[in-house]
């Protein structure tokens, strides 16, 4: 049994399994918070990449999220389901949360995404 | 899965047992005047949230018509300027701090979770007494200023610089910040008793993933709660700071900034809206699956939805300040935010009718509620998305339609839910049916009111009637659609008081109800009605999402709790594994003298700012008093003894 699989037994939540719990959200908040702040900032200065940039980086960490999720998922025995007892069970459901919510986030991080395609900081 | 009767057996063989005499002995609570100050269940603490918020509804219902009446025809002398601009601004500021959130988040909360989580108390018991004492002292200090002709007046948000020292001189405005700090200081110690209750004290079993929709509801408002709340307490604090001592924190001559207090109350305020909804859907969901007669339609997508609504609502303040000036592109941002937080709300729509179309749709009156939830909600939820278009924003900014629209939302989200989780719980708080009868009466008489009033409101604010004007000149032909607005509160009016005698004369007269008249899922239906001092009689576990309906007959129970002290279980927050035991601190009358010295430095520092250093030392006293050891404590458990028997 591996290190991961012993945590979940002692009722813990392996570090993959948090990230891909908290990836999505971390990454919309900082691409929303960073693109805001920032906004003058690119005007100013003329350097529009910057929001392009933020909205990569924070797609690619939102879509490391669903990784972890999938690679924790893929580690329960055959037998867990999504409404079981067992410790497994509930990793089971958390990997499903975690995958679900990295997902969704990524999207938004796309759809706020879009303007900057269209509109410049300026405007 | 279709389930047609709860099978686990009632094991509440209430005043029988000897063990049901002790527990009563141990868990009950002290009598009389002062043992309504020292009592600190839950059962009679959330009780006492929803009657006190329901009568504040009222009053603020009474506003409402005074407003309809005053708008009725143009250029009317019901009402002058000052007395209306105090009149709306009670209205909006009664049913969202004194209604909405106290009664949906703060009463049925209080009252229902720890019985869905199979537990004797909520966890901090002392502290929730606490929160709804300082509720009871915000409203009267805030219905006091009206009645003293020293109500606030400047809108539900106070907003700077009209609510600043320039423009608001009195005490108006210091009065609705210090609501605002007896209010949130009161949520905030509700959802800290909620959180830790559904973390902390869910049966054995109730693993996360098995945890009902209604606590994983509770769970994320709780939260919410923790993270909004103190932003409009900064708000109102640096205003009454402004006000009262000088600062300059929203004073742009001298370095402050107006947009600042925008920025902090809608950070409030949107997830304010998530705060109230949320528990309507809680309810809704509970309702589908009850009369549906099958589990939850998406179980994990519905959790999903509702633990990123939590989260999205903290990030779309900014559509309420869209009239402010902001650069376009930041404005996008809240645009796709906004438009964006639509998709888990309409994931948990999808699963509530799935559930409906795949169950067996049982039309008790409780449903009929829920139904019309589903029609008003939809409504505002439409119009919502027209209003996170910025053009559209602009065109209809602070015109009625607007005020359509968050009463579509609110009322929708919030009162349509509470009146179907009324009469659904009402047999449980009760232990009486409510008359079927009156109550689709009363559904017909408000469904029918609210929408001619409300959806009328859409079309003035799309001919150009803005909000919060006591009047209009008769060339605005406005008052065709006032008139018929107007005419809906008769309606919305007959439909309470059908309520009001339907919950009289049931709690006198109505049909016994027995434990579980509705054959619901959920743990707080194996005890009997009302449910006895001590909740349950054994701590129970449980072997699935819907534990009535599917645990066997000989579902093991947790034993080793103590009858002769008020043992409580404290489980794991994941796993739900029994971890160790704790102890009800039982009743007192610290939470009240806390309270009572609490709000005196609240309302001294209306006044002036010595009411701080006076006041602090009674409430340090009275805290000692509530934190004195007691000098007890639970026995310890032996490693490797079993729980559950």
């Amino acid at each position: 049994m591996g290190g991961s699989e012993q945590q979940i037994q002692a009722g813990r939540t392996p570090l993959g399994l948090w990230w891909s719990q908290i990836a999505g959200f971390a990454a919309w908040a900082v691409d929303l918070g960073f693109s805001y702040v920032l906004e003058q900032h690119s005007c100013s200065t003329g350097h529009h990449y910057v929001l392009h940039v933020i909205s990569i980086v924070c797609l690619a960490i939102a879509l490391t999220g669903f990784g972890t999720g999938w690679v924790e998922f893929k580690r329960f025995p055959g037998t867990t389901s999504e409404e079981g007892g067992s410790h497994f069970d509930r990793a089971h459901f958390q990997a499903l949360l975690g995958m679900a919510f990295s997902l969704s986030f990524a999207v938004m991080v796309i759809a706020g995404s879009v303007p900057r395609w269209i509109l410049g900081p300026c405007e | 899965m279709a389930v047609a009767e709860p099978i686990l057996a009632n094991d509440q063989d209430t005043g029988q047992s000897e063990l049901a005499q002790r527990l009563a002995r141990t868990w009950s609570q002290p009598k009389g005047l002062w043992g309504w100050f020292c009592n600190t269940h839950h059962t009679d603490i959330g009780i006492r949230f929803m009657v006190t918020a329901f009568i504040f509804f009222l009053l603020g219902g009474v506003l409402a018509a005074m407003i309809r009446l005053q708008l009725i025809r143009p250029e009317n002398s019901l009402m002058g300027p000052d007395l209306y601009n105090q009149v709306f601004t009670m209205h909006g500021s009664t049913m969202i701090f004194l209604f909405a959130v106290p009664m949906m988040f703060q009463g049925f909360g209080v009252y229902i979770v720890p019985l869905m989580c199979g537990a004797r108390n909520i966890a901090f018991p002392r502290l929730n007494a606490f929160s709804y004492y300082l509720y009871v002292g915000g409203a009267l200090v805030l219905w006091g200023g009206l009645l003293t002709n020293t109500g606030p007046d400047v809108g539900w948000f106070a907003y700077v610089p009209l609510s600043g020292p320039a423009y608001s001189p009195g005490h108006r405005a210091d009065i609705w910040s210090q609501m605002i700090t007896f209010t949130e200081v009161s949520a905030l110690g509700v959802a800290i008793c909620l959180a830790t209750t559904i973390l902390r004290h869910r049966a054995p079993g109730m693993t996360l993933n098995r945890m009902p929709i209604l606590l994983w509801e509770k769970l994320v408002i709780s939260i919410a709660v923790i993270f909004a709340m103190p932003a409009v307490m900064v708000a109102s604090g640096l205003l009454l700071l402004d006000r009262l001592v000088g600062t300059h924190f929203f004073n742009p001559a001298e370095g402050g900034d107006v947009l600042l207090y925008q920025h902090l109350f809608w950070f409030f305020g949107h997830p304010e809206v998530y705060i109230i909804f949320l528990p309507g859907a809680a309810i809704v969901s509970t309702l589908v699956e009850c009369f549906s007669r099958r589990r939850i339609f998406g179980y994990t997508p519905i959790v999903v939805s509702v633990v990123a609504t939590g989260f999205i609502g903290f990030s779309v303040w900014v559509h309420h300040m869209f009239a402010t000036g902001l650069p376009q592109l930041s404005q996008s941002f809240f645009t796709a935010a906004s438009l964006m937080i639509v998709i888990p709300t309409g994931t948990q729509f999808f699963c509530w009718v799935a559930t409906l179309w795949y169950g067996r749709l049982q039309l008790r009156l409780p449903m009929l509620w829920c139904l019309g939830f589903f029609f008003v909600f939809l409504i505002g939820g439409l119009s919502g998305v027209m209003l996170a278009s910025v053009p559209v924003d602009l065109q209809v900014h602070d015109t009625y339609f607007v005020v359509a629209h968050f009463h579509y939302v609110l009322i929708g989200g919030a009162l349509f839910p509470m009146f179907a989780g009324i009469y659904f719980w009402f047999p449980k708080m009760t232990g009486r049916m409510a008359n079927a009868t009156l109550g689709k009466w009363h559904f017909w008489l408000f469904f029918i009111g609210f929408n001619i009033t409300f959806f009328t409101l859409h079309f003035l604010g799309l001919r150009g009637m803005p909000r919060r004007v006591y009047t209009y000149g008769p060339d605005m032909h406005w008052q065709g659609l006032n008139v018929l607005a107007s005419s809906g509160v008769i309606f919305m009016t007959a439909g309470l008081l059908v309520f009001l005698v339907n919950v009289f004369r049931s709690v006198r007269v109505g049909g016994i109800a027995g434990n579980s008249p509705w054959g619901d899922a959920g743990l707080e239906w194996s005890m009997s009605s009302p449910p006895p001092p001590y909740n349950f009689l054994h701590v129970p576990t449980v072997s699935g999402r819907d534990p009535l309906w599917e645990d066997p007959p000989d579902q093991p129970v947790v034993v080793g709790l103590r009858d002769d002290i008020r043992e409580t279980l404290v489980t794991h927050s994941l796993d739900a594994d029994p971890q160790h035991k704790d102890e009800d601190p039982g009743p007192s009358i610290w939470p009240f003298l806390s309270a009572l010295t609490v709000s005196a430095a609240f309302v001294g520092s209306i006044f002036t700012p010595w009411a701080v250093p006076i006041g602090a030392p009674p409430v340090i006293a009275t805290l000692i008093g509530w934190l004195w050891p007691r000098g007890q404590s639970p026995t310890p458990r032996q490693t490797g003894e079993s729980w559950v028997h």
